[in-house]
């Protein structure tokens, strides 16, 4: 989000510099570029940490950089300003999934992409349903849907195997070279986390590779942290 | 309705070719979709040979009727026994098994909606394994490991058929892609040596794509007699004084547990009968082991 904004300055910055001919108009275009660092500078309040503005990572093939909304007026609208979904199913979920599976906020969440996720070590697992990853989701997480780790799909045993899984015979697998996970959906009032944490630990997966990023959407939206799409969510229950 | 009606006569090519055993039943399901008018007329050009050999006619032929050999002695059965028993556990390639609600025939329907012979599965199904496959090709891509191209084993099957691949090159490309872990086979499709039987599935997209299109199943369970190598038959008196006739069969190399109830039943549906039967030498549907002797419940009694 914040990189959006710093662009339309950048490009105008090049064609000042371009349109300098004279002296007088290069030391015009100097002084706009003092101006702009500036404001460049002053922009940059809302930084993730002291001394910390923004992270990059690479993952996938692509670059990803996460920043704060620099709006000091933003404010979280539409679906994710809503305080009272029905419960159930929307409940307020327990601080802890599962014994020894930890839980983290955005910090470690940050930590786990520079790290693990542009290691190809650990996967941040979006387990939302397609609709609602696709209307905007934390930059390099894979959507994994709650349903498709659950143990009557078929095809969970691939999604095992692709997570790094070794079958062992039957349905069985050596969990030894799977990834870390980061699992994270819309927050503390979905269940969906839960589900997969569970369900994961179920099928063998060990409980120190599991974490649960109980924030979810939710906290990272109304920290203004960069998403993947402008998060617009129309009428209707998730 | 016209649509229909090509389908129809589509899966009724399918069942003539079937009768009259001609090509592999790749070529058959490929010739299928051409009168269907489904495939381009390019891939028509690059159809295969009809003279191509047939790798799956034995699994996929009615089982042979000719008559059991029956009343072998107690003694051999005890030593059959007592052999499956002691044959240690042999080291094998691990596959990817399914678990949950999966079979051969919720694969076999998917492969055939893929290839539009059936319409979109009606339940849930369709949507979990389009759920899925794009989990599996984002974890892949993230993960740069497996490989990206081949993510279940319907949509490798389906697009095998719809170049025109021989039954044979079906067979190597699954079987390459299970060993890699690539794909997840049903456990009835795993051999007793640790491969995917890809003729017991090719067999069984043929007869679904006639329960499809309405006609009976190809083949009456309860009028095949199995013979052969493996197979045989004892009369057991029971207490009440009636003789029952039960029918063993001895796993041999490459056998599956879908090939087995597709030898004794005409379908390869029916192999939970046959697992649940022997539940005691058999931990899951994916071990058979070589020299394994098991118990096959006659049809009237499943």
């Amino acid at each position: 989000m914040n990189v959006r904004a710093f662009q339309p300055g950048f490009a105008r910055t090049g064609v000042s510099l371009g349109v300098g001919s004279s002296l007088a108009q290069g030391a015009a275009a100097l002084a706009l570029i003092a101006v702009l660092c500036g404001g460049s500078a002053r922009a940059e309040e809302v930084a993730i940490a002291p001394g910390q503005p923004l992270i990059t990572f690479e993952a996938m093939g692509q670059s990803f950089t996460i920043a704060r909304d620099q709006n000091a007026e933003a404010a979280v609208t539409g679906e994710f300003a809503r305080t009272s979904r029905a419960c159930p199913p929307y409940c307020i979920q327990p601080m802890r999934a599962l014994r020894n599976v930890e839980t983290v906020g955005e910090l470690e969440v940050l930590a786990f992409l520079q790290d693990q996720v542009a290691a190809g070590s650990g996967v941040l697992l979006d387990v939302r349903v397609p609709e609602w990853f696709a209307k905007g989701a934390i930059p390099g997480a894979v959507n994994v849907p709650f349903a498709t780790l659950e143990a009557d799909n078929p095809y969970r045993n691939d999604i095992l195997a692709a997570l790094g899984a070794t079958p062992t015979g039957g349905e069985s697998f050596d969990f030894s070279g799977a990834v870390s996970l980061v699992v994270y959906c819309n927050g503390p009032w979905s269940d969906q986390s839960l589900r997969v944490v569970r369900a994961l630990r179920e099928a063998g997966y060990p409980a120190e590779k599991l974490n649960y990023y109980r924030g979810g959407m939710q906290d990272w939206l109304m920290l203004g942290l960069t998403t993947t799409a402008p998060v617009q969510i129309a009428e209707g229950q998730p | 309705m016209i649509r229909l009606v090509l389908v129809y006569l589509a899966c009724i090519v399918a069942i003539v070719l079937l009768i009259i055993q001609g090509p592999s039943i790749a070529s058959r399901i490929q010739e299928a979709r051409l009168q269907a008018g489904l495939a381009k007329p390019e891939e028509a050009a690059s159809s295969p040979e009809v003279a191509q050999t047939p790798v799956v006619a034995e699994a996929a032929a009615p089982a042979p009727q000719e008559p059991a050999p029956a009343g072998a002695g107690a003694a051999a059965a005890l030593a059959g026994v007592v052999a499956a028993v002691a044959e240690p556990e042999a080291p094998r390639p691990k596959l990817v098994v399914r678990g949950g609600k999966a079979s051969l025939e919720q694969t076999t329907s998917a492969i055939l909606a893929e290839l539009s012979i059936v319409k979109e599965q009606g339940d849930t199904g369709g949507e979990m394994l389009e759920m899925s496959s794009q989990a599996i090709t984002g974890l892949k891509g993230a993960l740069g490991k497996g490989s990206a191209d081949v993510v279940t084993l319907e949509q490798l099957v389906a697009d095998a058929l719809i170049d025109g691949k021989t039954d044979a090159e079906i067979d190597a490309s699954v079987n390459t892609a299970a060993a890699a872990g690539d794909v997840s086979v049903p456990a009835e499709l795993v051999t007793s040596d640790g491969k995917v039987d890809t003729a017991v599935l090719l067999a069984s997209l043929v007869t679904q794509a006639q329960i499809a299109a309405g006609l009976a199943k190809p083949v009456d369970p309860s009028q095949v007699i199995a013979g052969g190598k493996g197979v045989e038959v004892h009369l057991v008196t029971k207490a009440s004084g009636d003789a029952e006739q039960v029918q063993f069969y001895t796993v041999g190399a490459g056998d599956s547990l879908g090939a087995i109830a597709l030898k004794f039943y005409g379908d390869a549906a029916y192999f939970p009968k046959i697992y649940d039967a022997n539940r005691t030498i058999l931990s899951s549907p994916d071990r058979l082991i070589v020299g394994q002797r098991l118990a096959i419940p006659t049809y009237t009694a499943l």
